[in-house]
């Protein structure tokens, strides 16, 4: 019996994960950081109260340290820009401009959009709990678990999956909504266009 | 002479029952401990408005027992490693502090209680937006935010907050608060360093006579541990239990050192006038039952005793040792008459004397401070349960007279040697020098009347919660709007147009938020007016989404009952939320609006576009205060002016045209003492003039004792002894860290110095006749 015990317990030893820190390493290294990194989404969202998922589509932009142009073109045209500073969202010919300042709350949400997209996992780490996961030579999956505070009033949980880019997000939030992002066509540079940098100045 | 006898043994017996009784209360009242710290309840009420004194009481009750302690370092990581140090040491102890949930788990909870009234719940620029802004505008924006990665943070459904109006208006709710929610802590940037906010409930309510400061060690401890945790890491903590425990230890300290100081140096008095163990032992038993008298008499009158109190308590020990001087003098001098014949033959002297003393005292009541009616009390009380003592016991307690010393000789022999003031060419020129130097003096003289002179708040103190108040963004509770109105509604509706003059003014930076019960609690109209207008720009917009998205959508049914004041308070945090309603007193309706962030400068700008609203008032505590403190400074200097010519005409009635004589060295202590103030650059207040007062009482009666007894070498000594224990008393009081005792205390020490060295000048000619009969 003790020995049945004993085996036992080696067995459940040996199927435990590897010590986190060292995959969430591995995945760190597999994440390639680009200057500039473009590609087109595919979004579902799951909105309480809507029957339908939302699905968009569009082109993304992002340029480290700099910022995020997010630019949907089906169902109907909008532009979100994203820097550290401010938020701006345009739509119908209109423009919302949000000061980071006046409204921390929405601009660190959207500041982790910024760290989701690009894999930064360390800017991640800040506010989630995170545990890696290797699924073969190349891809891996990132499970955030939020840290209590403002995230985990948002959250419940956040799924990245990728190999050299983030490629399927998916973010689970407390009041049931579920969003769902495919990122592809990955184009990497080493500069902004003049109109891309431009826009992300405003 | 045998029913005298009896007389006397009963008179004892009864005050002996008396001072049981006192003794047991004292030993449970120093158990109990029941003093009071709070440097506000020494203020007049009986001034104010009952509404007012309801918006004091509550502004005081919302800061009793809070400690809000910051801890900050050069980043949120840092900071947080520091403040959990710092959080373990202060709830190390859970008799002196316990830990008080921020809002972070309360607020998600109060969310949900107040979602049914959402519609109902709008803040004034949105108010301005849903009346403004085109239908088109709103249904591409909310389009926009429907399919972005994140749309701004929903708190109810689509259907319940298409336009996500609830979370700006919480944001707003929660804008005053610097301190955000971060990683399950309330967190702030300020100083350039990154700030973790703990807050504490003192868990005592009392103050420890014993000076003992558990919650200010224990911010000193924890200051260290998270030092040690983190170099850089600084440590503030403001609150009233602070500012009470150190006012309690300033005064435990001033206690000892006025009470206990002047109590040895009276019995070194004794000594060395006497040599003889058994005047000690009755004198101290006379002060020692004088004291705890007029603390048990105080305590039972008033509920609490003031820590003031106290330290101005402790001169009386100065005061009250008089008649055992009296009954010994008189002793050592008459060793040969019986001691029921000296009690009569004393007994009009003390009664006299205890009388003026008395009411010099019982003047101090006449402002409507309760801090000097129970000083006023205590004073009295232990005044005449000293002197009960001595006239009930001393006589059957004291068998030996006293014999002779060369120390009683030389004082008594002192007054002959004394100058005398002349009407010759030295005395006129004294006179003309003494006359210039008042009028420069009393010409140079400055009124002071700042409310700082009653609180003597360690600098370091108040420094740290001046940087916490700006930190935290926390409105000043000396300042604030009085709204005013029949009920509920009319309050409300005049809080809503305060709020608009006041949103005007947070435009242009004259200050940085308020807080009022309408910003929780729209008036009904308001509440009417706002689900109006949320309701149809809502219900068009769900209609063009539903058409865009092609779902059925319906916008979400609200409850159609406004919220009321009943269903705020009825929710967990409801009275938090409610605390600055006042309810209604003597049938008006009441609220304060507090202010924070105060542009210097700015505040008549406000008060002025406040003044503009029906039922509004501003209430500038400080400068009510002072204006109060002004106004009695004034009238008690007529009250003062008044006593002199009450004394001049009673004095006249005995002593006829030489009543001058016992008066003038009085005048010209005070005019003198006034001179000193002015020379000194030392302000003039309130409690000067009060110390003056008290003056008046106490200096005429020595005037009055030379002039009862001329030439009479034991007056003189009794005279002589009390005036040195009284300046130590007084001269003790002078170095008291609260202004206005300092104040007194240096009133009187000049003025009794004076009056004791001016009054044997004016003594009258018949200086060498023979000792004349004590009995007046």
């Amino acid at each position: 019996m003790m020995r049945v015990l004993a085996l036992l317990g080696l067995l459940l030893l040996a199927a435990a994960p590897l010590p986190a820190a060292s995959e969430l390493a591995e995945v760190a290294a597999r994440i390639e950081q680009p200057q500039v990194l473009r590609g087109r989404f595919e979004q579902d969202k799951q909105v309480a109260g809507f029957r339908k998922p939302l699905h968009s589509s569009g082109r993304f932009v992002l340029a480290r340290a700099r910022g995020v142009l997010w630019s949907t073109e089906q169902p109907f045209a909008s532009q979100l820009v994203l820097t550290g500073a401010s938020l701006s969202v345009e739509s119908g010919g209109s423009t919302r401009n949000i000061d980071a300042a006046d409204e921390p709350a929405l601009a660190a949400i959207h500041a982790v959009l910024f760290d989701l997209l690009g894999g930064d996992i360390a800017k991640l780490q800040a506010n989630f709990t995170i545990v890696a996961q290797l699924l073969d030579a190349d891809r891996w999956r990132l499970q955030l678990q939020p840290k209590p505070g403002l995230f985990a009033q948002a959250f419940t949980r956040i799924e990245l999956e990728g190999a050299r880019h983030v490629e399927r997000v998916q973010l689970f939030e407390v009041n049931g909504d579920r969003t769902e992002i495919a990122f592809r066509e990955f184009d990497q540079a080493a500069e902004l266009t003049a109109d891309e940098a431009a826009r992300l100045a405003q | 002479m045998r029913s005298e006898s009896r007389f006397q043994r009963i008179a004892a017996l009864l005050w002996l029952l008396a001072i049981a009784a006192v003794g047991m209360h004292q030993w449970r009242f120093w158990q109990q401990s029941r003093l009071d710290a709070n440097v506000l309840a020494l203020l007049p009420q009986a001034e104010q408005d009952a509404l007012l004194q309801a918006a004091n009481a509550r502004l005081a009750a919302l800061g009793e027992g809070r400690v809000v302690v910051l801890v900050g370092a050069a980043g949120f990581a840092k900071a947080r490693v520091a403040a959990d140090a710092a959080a373990a040491v202060l709830g190390r102890d859970a008799t002196v502090l316990r830990r008080v949930d921020g809002d972070v788990a309360a607020s998600a909870a109060l969310v949900s209680a107040l979602a049914p009234w959402r519609d109902r719940l709008l803040t004034s620029a949105q108010r301005a937006e849903l009346a403004g802004g085109r239908i088109e505008d709103w249904s591409a924006r909310v389009l926009a935010e429907l399919y972005q990665p994140f749309g701004a943070p929903r708190l109810l459904p689509f259907a319940s907050d298409a336009l996500s109006l609830w979370p700006q208006w919480w944001a707003e709710r929660t804008a005053a608060a610097q301190a955000r929610p971060r990683d399950g802590v309330l967190a702030l940037a300020g100083e350039g360093r990154q700030w973790l906010l703990l807050e504490f409930e003192s868990v005592r309510s009392a103050f420890a006579v014993s000076g003992a400061t558990p919650v200010s060690d224990a911010v000193v401890a924890a200051r260290t541990a998270a030092r040690t945790q983190v170099a850089d890491a600084e440590l503030l903590a403001a609150g009233v239990p602070l500012h009470a425990e150190a006012a309690a230890a300033q005064a435990s300290f001033e206690v000892n050192t006025i009470g206990w100081g002047s109590f040895l140096a009276v019995l070194l008095l004794v000594w060395l006038t006497f040599r003889s163990l058994r005047p000690i032992a009755l004198v101290a038993l006379s002060l020692l039952v004088g004291c705890a008298t007029a603390l048990s008499v105080t305590a039972w009158w008033f509920g609490q005793v003031h820590l003031l109190t106290l330290v101005f308590g402790a001169s009386l020990v100065g005061v009250a040792e008089d008649y055992g001087f009296h009954w010994f003098a008189a002793r050592q001098g008459q060793p040969q008459v019986p001691r029921p014949a000296l009690l009569r033959q004393l007994l009009p002297g003390l009664v006299l004397a205890l009388a003026t003393s008395a009411v010099a005292y019982l003047a101090l009541g006449l402002a409507p401070f309760p801090g000097l009616r129970q000083m006023a009390v205590f004073s009295a009380t232990g005044l005449t349960a000293a002197f009960l003592t001595v006239v009930c016991l001393f006589p059957l307690l004291d068998t030996r007279a006293p014999t002779r010393t060369r120390f009683a000789d030389a004082c008594a022999a002192s007054l002959a040697h004394w100058p005398r003031w002349r009407s010759n060419r030295i005395g006129w020129s004294i006179a003309v020098f003494g006359v210039v130097f008042a009028v420069a003096g009393c010409w140079r003289l400055q009124a002071n009347d700042d409310l700082r002179q009653l609180h003597a708040a360690p600098a370091e103190l108040v420094a740290m919660q001046e940087r916490i108040g700006s930190l935290l963004g926390l409105p000043s509770p000396a300042q604030f709007f009085l709204v005013e109105g029949d009920d509920v509604e009319q309050v409300l509706q005049r809080e809503e147009a305060l709020a608009a003059a006041l949103d005007a003014h947070r435009a242009l930076g004259d200050l940085a938020g308020y807080q009022a019960l309408s910003q929780w609690l729209p008036s009904a109209a308001r509440q009417a007016d706002n689900a109006r207008l949320s309701a149809a720009v809502e219900t068009a917009v769900i209609a063009n989404v539903a058409t865009a998205t092609g779902d059925a959508l319906q916008r979400a049914d609200f409850t159609r009952e406004p919220l009321r004041l009943a269903d705020l308070r009825a929710l967990a945090s409801g009275e938090r939320l409610a605390r600055t309603w006042l309810g209604s007193v003597d049938g008006r309706s009441g609220s304060i609006v507090l202010l924070h962030g105060v542009r210097a400068g700015a505040l008549p700008a406000l008060t002025a576009s406040a003044a503009t609203v029906a039922g509004v008032r501003f209430v500038d505590r400080t400068a009510g205060i002072s204006e109060l403190l002004g106004r009695y400074r004034v009238g008690m200097g007529a009250w003062l002016v008044a006593g002199y010519f009450g004394v001049l005409l009673l004095l006249s009635l005995r002593h006829r045209r030489s009543a001058w004589r016992a008066l003038l060295p009085t005048l010209i202590g005070t005019v003198l003492t006034l001179a000193v103030f002015g020379f000194a650059g030392w302000p003039l207040q309130l409690f000067g003039v009060l110390a003056l007062l008290l003056l008046l009482g106490m200096g005429v009666d020595y005037g009055i004792f030379l002039l009862e007894h001329p030439g009479d070498g034991a007056a003189w000594l009794a005279v002589a002894l009390a005036g040195i224990s009284t300046l130590l008393a007084f001269g003790l009081l002078a170095l008291s860290a609260t202004p206005a005792l300092r104040a007194f205390g240096l009133t009187m020490l000049i003025g009794e110095v004076l009056v004791w060295l001016v009054t044997p000048c004016f003594r009258p000619a018949a200086a060498h006749a023979e000792p004349a009969q004590v009995a007046a």
